[in-house]
């Protein structure tokens, strides 16, 4: 009982941030915000970022972090374009597999090595991007089939974005998975209290292993997206990711500490940077005056979710003591 | 039970308002997408255009992918939603940015790119593009290194920007064009990224001329903060900066400078306001249906000792 | 109450100079490496290991290891900073506009230094009243100086007017070191003595250890976290100046990329991200690590896709071996 409620006051930031953009804008920029084509425009460039707030968002819960996302991207993205003369879906194939193996090396690094996952990512990061560049030899390529880029660039009903469609199912698969089966309660466990865990017989190191897996698989997944959005590869691509997905996850309800995330609260926070960023353009906003609004945007939230779970913590700790009195 | 209603009350909104966007007035508008304004020459063109526009009353609205050829693509698209009268792109990504053009193509809106050209598989779907191709101004630097150098053997440094950025990858594959057509015999020892930083570049120089202590004949560091750190580096390891010929690009005051008292031995004058001019103008002959051609190019002008006093006032 | 503190204290680091000494040899796995790494390199390259290099390798390395020190002292309180990239920049650009504005060496070198400082204390207020999470409040204040580094510059290049503001980063003393390294080595002795033989010092590994415990046992934590981000503000500030310095100017964005830089020398010297264990003297070969290994895959020539690779497994494996270290020692 006392959990839910924490939970919707963590979320309820996000919801308010979400409508409050989605007002102000409307408001203010009404036929050019909410027209239908505009809000395609939203859906599909958050397509490529809900994945990577996703795969964050499972290795926060479990307590670590994910810093080679933006590589997996690019690297993904290059494979998916390069091995399309051998076959698309079977690029399509590979890229995924790419992400995987990642995922899992990743996920020994942090366990069986014991190295913090901050740096163990940094590195691995580091390597793919290394690849990525000896594979390309530091160029870009066009793709060869224009049927795949109906996956990132097309339409279902000619109205939603095929990319948000499928990045829209993933989401709920997942959700479904960390909502209802035991290993999505166990990494709510493990980053919760990775010791009690243990104790309570929950295998922890599998399960990391685990979450960083879909964490390299998702971020393979926006870059066959991209590639197929964008028809070609880039070196250029997924520089910038991981920080932004960061932000998303924790926005949505996740802690750097672990045991908390949500699916859903990523997908508002993505939406939400997705309609602020829309949103700016629209206005008018200046680049140099948008990187700074963002950020007191960022701020914002931030301190206000501090504040509300400093507030929460307070009362939990009134009721504790009421309990014993 | 909350979420799930407030999420069914937005769904309603959205399809509330769906009615197009349109464009009200007879004024010009010209949507622009650059590739990244955190850039001297983008201040430069940006300035350029301002000045342009108001000169033929136009608006010109700007957004910044900040190097992201995705975000880029987006922006594109958002122009094309809102209606814009003519579309100009400065491509992150000459390959990834053909789709989106197309899309414009289709839509009917016409699309200028400038300062970095869409790849040819790209170019029917752009009326026209202005600036100085970066493979051109490679060229004029590969130019200027045979009239000094004319047949020697010599050792060059290449110190360039982000691994596997256009701008980069043309500017040297210029270079080596000049240099095929003139048969000249030069070497080069090494070609090392420094991602624009005027200090990694320094840093570099300094190690590479740790490296090759036999001596290095000619470094091209892809732009002039680069090449200017590469004079400093040279001054600082104790050596005479007219024993290495640096060339650079760009134009920059400070490369200029360091052309006139013979520091640097050259560097490819971008004319980075011009081609803001050039673009507001083509824009606008697009717009009232004139035709325009294929390329306008601005000059690229190789500026060395020689002639450094005619252009110095352009230099930026 | 003071001795009790005082003992209660004592028990969390180390206080006789002998172990003083020990405290800095107890990260083996990182100074091995390096010893490694240097004879390698000495073997590979016969240009390595010339007076000359060694001394341009620390001239390179003297920047980011000002802002790793800041950076150490934070990360021991169990705390870090983002957003010491766009300080860097920040620093530099108020010094460059200071000095166009006609202002004194020191006033504008002061109004650097105290610009860095200001957002150190911006993300020490906001981080210590709200308990928010430190990786995106000092990400929130990195966008927020890049916007305004953008503003101020117009993305042009600026350059330093003065010409004696130039040789703190370029200057020599006697013709041999640069000064910015002797301030790198300086800065980095005087926090590591501080950090083993004050109270200051071992307050700031008490709070990374355990914070309730150093509130019981009477450390004002928020004044050492608040003086923590208030000087790792201040030393990206001061990597600012010697970096514009050195360059002779300044853009918005000239430290980009240097924040994870400087976590990761620290890390690789062996401090660690939760906080309670580390000191300057760690990142000092933490740094020369990261230096030597970038000297050396230029020394050889080594194209930048494999130098990428070279450097993610090298980083790999330091890191590996300390963990794996770390449980034989259990």
């Amino acid at each position: 009982m006392i959990n839910k409620i924490k939970q919707t006051v963590l979320q309820q930031n996000v919801i308010l941030l979400f409508l409050f953009l989605l007002i102000f804008f409307g408001i203010t920029k009404g036929n050019l915000f909410l027209n239908s084509r505009n809000l395609q425009n939203i859906a599909r460039q958050i397509s490529f970022d809900i994945p990577l707030g996703m795969a964050l968002t499972s290795v926060l819960i479990v307590g670590g972090i994910d810093l080679s996302i933006g590589s997996v991207m690019s690297m993904a993205a290059a494979l998916t374009i390069r091995f399309q003369t051998h076959g698309t879906y079977l690029a399509v194939i590979v890229a995924l597999l790419f992400g995987i193996c990642i995922g899992v090396i990743n996920g020994l690094l942090v366990t069986k090595g014991k190295v913090v996952p901050f740096i163990a990512t940094l590195g691995s990061m580091t390597l793919v991007k290394g690849i990525m560049l000896t594979y390309t030899k530091q160029r870009s390529f066009a793709g060869i089939d224009e049927d795949f880029t109906f996956w990132g660039d097309g339409s279902l009903f000619k109205i939603i974005p095929t990319p948000f469609i499928i990045v829209f199912f993933v989401a709920l698969i997942l959700h479904i998975i960390l909502k209802y089966t035991s290993f999505g309660r166990d990494i709510y466990a493990i980053g919760g209290n990775s010791e009690a865990a243990f104790n309570a017989g929950i295998n922890v190191d599998k399960n990391k292993i685990i979450a960083y897996t879909i964490s390299g698989f998702l971020a393979a997944l926006s870059g066959v997206l991209l590639a197929s959005r964008l028809n070609s590869s880039s070196t250029q691509i997924g520089l910038d990711s991981v920080n932004w997905a960061i932000a998303s996850a924790i926005i949505g309800g996740a802690r750097m500490s672990g045991g908390r995330g949500s699916i859903f609260g990523t997908l508002l926070g993505v939406a939400s940077l997705g309609m602020l960023n829309n949103g700016m353009n629209l206005v008018g906003i200046q680049t140099y005056y948008q990187i700074g609004i963002r950020a007191l945007i960022l701020l914002t939230v931030v301190i206000s979710d501090a504040i509300s779970e400093t507030r929460v913590q307070k009362t939990l700790q009134l009721q504790s003591y009421g309990n014993r009195i | 039970m909350k979420k799930q209603s407030l999420f069914l009350i937005i769904l309603v909104f959205c399809c509330i308002s769906v009615f197009p966007a349109f464009a009200a007035d007879d004024k010009l508008d010209i949507c622009v997408v650059h590739n990244n304004a955190d850039h001297p020459s983008i201040t430069a063109i940006v300035q350029g255009m301002d000045d342009e526009a108001a000169i033929y009353n136009a608006n010109v609205t700007y957004f910044d992918p900040a190097l992201d050829p995705q975000k880029q693509a987006s922006m594109i698209e958002d122009c094309i939603s809102r209606n814009a009268d003519v579309i100009v792109v400065n491509a992150v990504d000459p390959t990834a940015v053909i789709a989106p053009m197309k899309k414009a193509y289709e839509a009917g809106i016409p699309v200028i790119t400038h300062n970095a050209d869409v790849a040819a598989e790209g170019k029917q779907y752009r009326r026209t593009f202005v600036g100085s191709q970066s493979i051109d101004q490679g060229y004029s630097v590969g130019k200027m290194m045979i009239e000094k150098f004319g047949n020697k053997e010599a050792k060059v440094v290449i110190i360039g920007g982000n691994p596997g950025q256009t701008d980069y990858v043309n500017r040297v594959e210029g270079m080596k064009k000049a240099w095929a057509e003139a048969g000249v015999n030069y070497q080069i020892i090494s070609d090392q990224p420094a991602n624009w930083s005027k200090d990694k570049a320094m840093t570099l120089m300094t190690d590479l001329l740790t490296r090759f202590p036999s001596g290095i004949d000619i470094v091209y560091a892809v732009d002039d903060p680069m090449a200017i750190g590469v004079i400093e580096a040279i001054k600082a390891a104790g050596l005479n900066t007219s024993d290495i010929a640096v060339y650079g690009t760009n134009g920059n005051i400070d490369a200029c400078a360091a052309i006139k008292n013979g520091d640097m031995a050259g560097t490819a004058l971008q004319m980075s306001y011009l081609v803001g001019v050039y673009t507001v103008r083509a824009a606008y002959d697009i717009y009232k249906g004139r035709i325009v051609s294929d390329e306008i190019l601005a000059p690229t002008v190789p500026i060395t000792k020689d002639n450094i006093d005619k252009w110095y006032s352009t230099c930026w | 109450m003071e001795n009790k503190r005082h003992s209660e204290l004592a028990e969390l680091s180390n206080t006789s100079f002998f172990r003083f000494t020990k405290n800095i040899l107890i990260n083996y796995s990182a100074l091995i490496i390096f010893v490694f790494l240097f004879v390698f390199a000495s073997i590979l390259s016969p240009e390595f290991l010339t007076i000359r290099n060694l001394l341009n390798i620390l001239w390179g390395i003297s920047v980011l290891g000002i802002i790793a020190i800041g950076q150490t002292v934070l990360m021991i309180t169990g705390n870090f900073d983002m957003s010491v990239a766009y300080i860097v920049g920040l620093s530099g650009i108020t010094t460059v506009m200071l000095q166009i504005h006609g202002a004194s060496l020191f006033l504008s070198v002061a109004g650097g230094l105290l610009a860095g400082i200001a957002v150190g204390a911006l993300n020490g207020l906001i981080i210590i009243f709200t308990n928010a999470n430190a990786f995106l409040i000092t990400l929130g204040t990195s966008s927020l100086v890049y916007s305004i580094n953008l503003i101020l510059t117009h993305a042009k290049t600026w350059y330093a007017t003065n010409e004696s503001f130039l040789i703190l980063g370029r200057g020599k003393f006697h013709g041999t070191i640069h000064y910015s390294v002797l301030i790198f080595f300086f800065m980095a002795l005087i926090i590591e003595f501080i950090l083993r033989n004050t109270i200051l010092g071992r307050s700031l590994f008490s709070i990374g250890l355990n914070i309730k415990a150093s509130k019981f046992s009477g450390i004002k934590v928020n004044n050492i976290k608040f003086g923590a981000y208030l000087f790792c503000g201040f030393c990206a500030a001061l990597a600012g100046l010697v970096m514009t310095a050195r360059t002779g100017s300044t853009v918005a964005n000239a430290g980009v990329g240097l924040e994870f830089d400087s976590l990761i020398v620290s890390v690789l010297g062996g401090t660690s991200l939760s906080g309670g264990r580390g000191g300057t003297l760690r990142t000092i070969v933490g740094i020369l690590i990261l230096g030597l290994i970038n000297n050396l895959l230029i020394l050889l020539n080594v194209q930048y896709e494999a130098q990428q690779i070279a450097k993610g497994l090298i980083f790999l494996i330091v890191v590996c071996a300390d963990g794996i270290l770390d449980t034989i020692r259990r």
